[in-house]
């Protein structure tokens, strides 16, 4: 059967190089995801500053579920430390050379201009305890070690270019007030530290104790091994006497996570995003290929009950198909394969660009993006084939020999009800997200449009019906024939406007959904916030991870301030439903100085109590998770620490500030930093504006990372950094948005081409090419109106439901330009499309093309 | 006879103006070169309105290209050729076109109707592209003629072969045309429903004065008509009036000779 597979196949260049083209675009896509998902979860973080260390302690950087069912696992955004005295544990075991309980610390040094030490690549200094300098190793090059508490080790790089010498002084920013040290040595690492990740100031072990405030809680345990000990031996004594939950031991290159625990995090992120991009790129490629080969099938009606008229069984035809189908995923993996690496390479660019993934990730070249996109051919292939197979088994012998086939029902009754299943799940998937939360709401608008977009190409040639007859009409009505014929020939065609009009849905709808929701999001929060912010100026960091609270304080105290409140930036994790995991952003505030500067719309219970034990939540947030006021809630808070909360409060408001408020004392314990993310000032109503600008912008000279924004500033801001964040967005979607035209593009040309003998019977009864191309494009018109239409229609209720869930109003904002634009776009691409196709089709002598084989 | 005054007396025997064909020394060849083929060979002959011509011939003999450029599909390398009295060289492609569509109308072998339109609305459809209304009581009778009354509701696919050839002379009928060209069009059907197409073919010659050309292999078909016109190589080597089956029969066994 595959010999007569491959002859037919050979015989029938269009309809077979289209199927081969969708199958081609799928491979690309998912190969090219696949390169880049692979990559990032491989790319190595390197180890660098704990480079002696060959085994390393470290708090478990995730939260997992208390039920063991469930795999996901959410990443920490503070780090959690862990107790100092374990080192004691570890100290006498067999190979261990020494521990250092290492703790990181907020120390950035300033030069004696007062400016930032200057770093490359915008490094910030880390402070640690000279004793952690063992763990590169780190050694003196000029001085000595910090001997006296107003001592430090400057890292020779740093001190290169700064010109700092032995016996200078340097000012620190510390996380309370800036304080004056004395270079007292010089140290440079052993082996060359990339100069833009590492940039370390070295105090003497109790000040930077002092310094983290962090008590006997430390970040990590390095330990240095004796020469001959074996690492993985030493990593299984650890393991053994340290053995309880929350700890891991790590070795080789996992150090890497301890080392920079926000790469790790971003890792997460970027797979996060690719996963995404995965899911979707799978999904399209799956409705792409089955809806080519469906075209192609059923181009080949005739041909297929020829073979039955001449004894083919239809378990013989179904196996044709099925070989057919093969070869050609097989053809096109071959082809498309490396051009899904050259792809990789280009969506690496472009990715980067977007600031989704980190500049000069190595692509690595492993076997299993390759057999995905393996997979992908031969299942999406295999799938469509079976489907249209089963339909194509089925035709009568007699069809064969018949001048036309009779339109049979446009779609089977159980592909009817297949459909209206899906739908009616997809109503439900709606339901409940828009009684969910607005938070993440931008990942299940999508989750709704994907169960309404297969509702949609299961009843696809039931829904193209309508538009058939209502847009048939005024454009039968305008060019009297080419109207009526391309109506008459949409109706007898329902399955291939449903084939041709599914990439145009696919696209109109993911991108609605995504960009959409994306922008509503945006559009939400730049309104809450303005709503929110009370305060007339804002105090934020550049180049550093926050501003101490001391600059709130010392914002307070100016002449013609009211008002100064600093809130620390962290995230909390919540079990919504016992099980699913959730990270939320959250604020650690003072509920008392907060009042005053920024109006979280309170509505219900009251901030007065947000003391101890206690949190407030958003509206929305509240009612996903079904919590009351008064509730005692559990969560995890930034470090991954459990703890048991009662609800203070609710408020509207949460959109760029955050899903969860709590008391600022709670968080401090439980940061990496206690930094103030955003200090919000109000002055007297009579100062002058730039009067208090200029008292404020005084705060810079102790602490020169300070940023004094206005109101708007601070608006804009935020704005611009959700378009920053969004960007990777836009690119995931622009590459999915060029897939679908092309695969527009190849079914176009394929519904086109197939028909030059229908085209060249116009012609010998009389059409002129242009009735013909005029009857072509109102077809078009319908099938790409069909496809808009359905595709918004689809994208509507998802968009509505996180709207709903956002704003409590169903109707999003749509940005009209965007979205008419994207109509535009596809239109124009689906006019195009079918401009050659016609016109090589008409170019032939119509009694040859009514001579030619159908 | 010699071919040149057959030639001669095709011509001479018809007075210009009441000729509704005319080819004068019609050459096509295909290719250049060495690679060139001659389909036609200096063709000239000229069909009376009113009169119903078969064209016959082995394959390979130009039947078709007579066919294509007869009726303006195709241009011949030299010669003219006039159809209606119009010369069809002084006509570009969309005169062409339109010149086509009301004044000539096509029967062919199969596939001859636009599926996706009812066997009434194939029947319009020329009209319709001319943007013009057809007349009810032309078409109605029309569509009596070719028996197919309470048919024209049907798609092609709901149609037996006969009943789609039925269509197609309506459609060639319902222009008016001044000739109706028909490429084998009981190719594809039994001897009985054959017999009836071509039986319309000829009642639409007698009852409605219609110029019919009609190219066949067909012997008893041919005998339709009342004029056989024999081709080989690109040239006419016989004219048969009130031709016979067995006649034309006989004739073809010996066209090779």
């Amino acid at each position: 059967m595959l010999r007569i597979a491959f002859s037919t196949l050979a015989s029938r260049k269009g309809g077979t190089f289209g199927a081969f083209a969708a199958v081609a675009l799928a491979v690309v896509l998912v190969v090219s995801c696949g390169i880049l998902l692979e990559s990032s979860l491989r790319a190595p973080i390197p180890v660098e500053r704990l480079h002696a260390a060959a085994v390393v302690v470290q708090g478990e950087p995730s939260v997992k579920p208390a039920k063991g069912e469930a795999n996901v696992t959410v990443l920490l955004s503070e780090r959690r430390r862990i107790n100092a005295t374990l080192a004691t544990r570890i100290r006498d075991l067999a190979g261990v050379a020494g521990v250092v309980a290492e703790r990181s610390v907020y120390a950035q040094a300033l030069d004696r201009r007062g400016h930032l030490l200057e770093t490359i690549g915008g490094a910030t200094t880390i402070g640690y305890g000279w004793s952690s300098a063992a763990l590169t190793p780190y050694t003196l090059t000029s001085g000595h070690a910090p001997r006296r508490s107003t001592e430090v080790v400057v890292d020779a790089r740093l001190a290169g270019r700064s010109r700092l010498q032995v016996g200078d002084r340097v000012r620190v920013l510390t996380s309370t007030s800036p304080q004056t040290f004395t270079v007292g040595g010089i140290a440079g690492a052993q082996r060359a530290l990339d100069p833009s990740r590492q940039a370390a100031v070295f105090f003497r072990d109790d000040v930077a104790a002092r310094l983290g405030g962090t008590g006997d809680r430390v970040d990590l345990l390095g330990i240095l091994t004796r020469p001959a000990a074996d690492v993985a031996d030493v990593a299984r004594r650890v393991r053994v006497s340290l053995d309880q939950p929350g700890l891991r031991v790590l070795t080789g290159a996992k150090r890497g996570e301890a080392e920079s625990p926000d790469d790790a995090l971003g890792r997460e992120d970027i797979v996060a995003g690719l996963t995404v991009f995965g899911v979707l790129a799978a999904f399209i490629a799956i409705f792409v290929v089955a809806s080519t080969f469906a075209l192609s099938v059923q181009q080949r009606h005739r041909e297929l009950a020829l073979f039955r008229a001449i004894g083919s069984t239809p378990r013989q035809v179904r196996r044709m198909v099925a070989g057919e189908a093969l070869l050609i995923s097989l053809v096109a993996f071959v082809v498309a394969a490396p051009i899904g690496v050259l792809v990789a390479h280009l969506e690496q660019g472009l990715f980067t660009r977007a600031g989704m993934i980190p500049a000069g990730l190595h692509l690595t070249m492993g076997w299993l993006p390759l057999a995905c996109g393996l997979a992908a051919a031969i299942i999406t292939t295999q799938l469509a084939a079976f489907v249209s197979a089963r339909r194509a088994s089925r035709i009568r012998p007699t069809e064969a020999l018949r001048e036309a086939t009779v339109q049979r029902r446009p779609v089977s009754w159980f592909r009817g009800l297949a459909g209206l299943a899906v739908l009616a799940a997809g109503v439900a998937v709606l339901i409940i997200f828009a009684q969910g939360s607005g938070v993440g709401g931008e990942s299940d608008a999508p989750a709704a449009t994907m169960v309404l977009m297969l509702a949609a190409a299961l009843l696809g040639p039931l829904l193209a019906l309508p538009f058939a007859w209502l847009l048939g009409l005024p454009t039968a009505a305008f060019s009297r024939a080419p109207g009526m014929l391309a109506r008459a020939n949409t109706r007898a065609n329902l399955r291939r406007a449903a084939s041709v009009a599914t990439p145009v849905m696919l696209a109109v709808s993911l991108i609605c959904t995504i960009l959409f929701a994306k922008s509503a999001l945006q559009q939400q929060t730049a309104k809450q916030t303005s709503q929110r912010v009370a305060a007339g100026f804002v105090l934020r960091a550049h180049d550093a991870p926050g501003l101490p609270p001391a600059v709130a304080a010392a914002a307070r105290s100016l002449p013609g301030i009211t008002h100064a409140s600093g809130s620390i930036a962290t995230s909390v994790v919540v079990a919504a439903d016992g099980v699913n995991l959730r990270s939320l952003p959250a604020r650690g505030v003072d509920a008392t100085t907060l009042r005053d500067v920024v109006d979280l719309d309170v509505r219900s219970g009251t901030l007065a109590d947000l003391r101890a034990n206690a949190l407030a939540v958003s509206s929305s947030s509240a009612r996903a998770f079904g919590w009351h006021i008064g509730d005692n809630v559990n969560l995890w808070l930034g470090d991954g620490t459990p703890v048991t909360l009662r609800v203070a409060a609710t408020y509207a408001r949460p959109l760029g500030f955050g899903e969860i408020v709590l008391p600022r004392a709670l968080v401090e314990r439980h940061v990496t930093n206690p930094l103030d993310d955003a200090v919000f000032v109000k002055a007297t109503p009579s100062a002058n504006q730039a009067d208090i600008l200029a008292r404020l912008r005084t705060l810079a000279h102790t602490q020169p990372t300070l940023k004094v924004l206005t109101r708007s500033q601070y608006q804009q801001q935020l704005a611009a950094d959700a378009h920053k964040q969004s960007l990777a967005v836009y690119v995931l979607l622009a590459v999915i948005g060029v897939f679908c035209a092309m695969a527009l593009i190849n079914a176009m040309t394929m519904a086109t081409a197939e028909r030059a003998r229908e085209f060249a019977l116009l012609r010998l009864v009389g059409a002129s090419k242009r009735q013909v191309r005029s009857m072509i494009r109102t077809e078009t018109l319908i099938m790409v109106a069909f496809g808009l239409t359905i595709g918004t229609l689809i994208a509507a209720p998802g968009l509505a439901a996180f709207n709903y869930s956002l704003t409590g109003s169903a109707i999003p904002s749509v940005p009209i330009r965007i979205y008419g634009a994207l109509l535009a776009t596809y239109a124009l691409l689906g006019f195009a499309a079918t401009v050659l196709p016609t016109r090589l089709a008409l170019r032939m002598n119509p009694i040859t093309a009514m001579a030619a084989r159908e | 006879m010699t071919i040149a005054e057959l030639h001669e007396h095709v011509n001479i025997a018809l007075p210009p103006a009441s000729a509704a064909v005319r080819l004068a020394s019609v050459s096509k060849v295909y290719g250049s070169g060495h690679n060139s083929v001659a389909a036609l060979r200096e063709l000239s002959l000229a069909l009376r309105r009113g009169s119903f011509t078969a064209v016959m011939g082995p394959s390979g003999s130009g039947k078709s290209t007579f066919l294509h450029c007869a009726a303006g599909l195709d241009r011949p390398t030299s010669g003219s050729i006039h159809l209606a009295d119009v010369d069809l060289a002084s006509l570009n492609e969309e005169q062409l076109s339109r010149f086509r569509r009301e004044r000539i109308g096509f029967v062919f072998q199969a596939f001859n109707l636009v599926s996706s339109l009812t066997a009434a609305q194939n029947i319009t459809l020329p009209l319709r592209l001319a943007k013009k209304k057809p007349d009810s009581a032309w078409l109605a009778e029309v569509t009596e003629r070719v028996g197919l009354a309470d048919r024209v509701k049907h798609k092609p696919g709901e149609l037996s072969g006969g009943q789609q050839q039925r269509v197609a002379i309506a459609r060639a009928l319902v222009a008016r045309p001044d000739v109706i060209f028909a490429d084998e069009p009981t190719g594809a059907l039994d001897t009985r429903t054959g017999s009836a197409i071509l039986s319309l073919l000829r009642g639409a010659v007698d009852g409605l004065h219609q110029t019919v050309v009609m190219v066949t292999h067909d012997p008893r078909a041919a005998a339709y008509a009342d004029t056989v016109v024999f081709l080989a190589d690109g040239q006419i080597v016989e004219t048969m009036e009130h031709p016979s089956p067995d006649r034309v029969a006989e004739r073809m066994t010996h066209l090779g000779d």
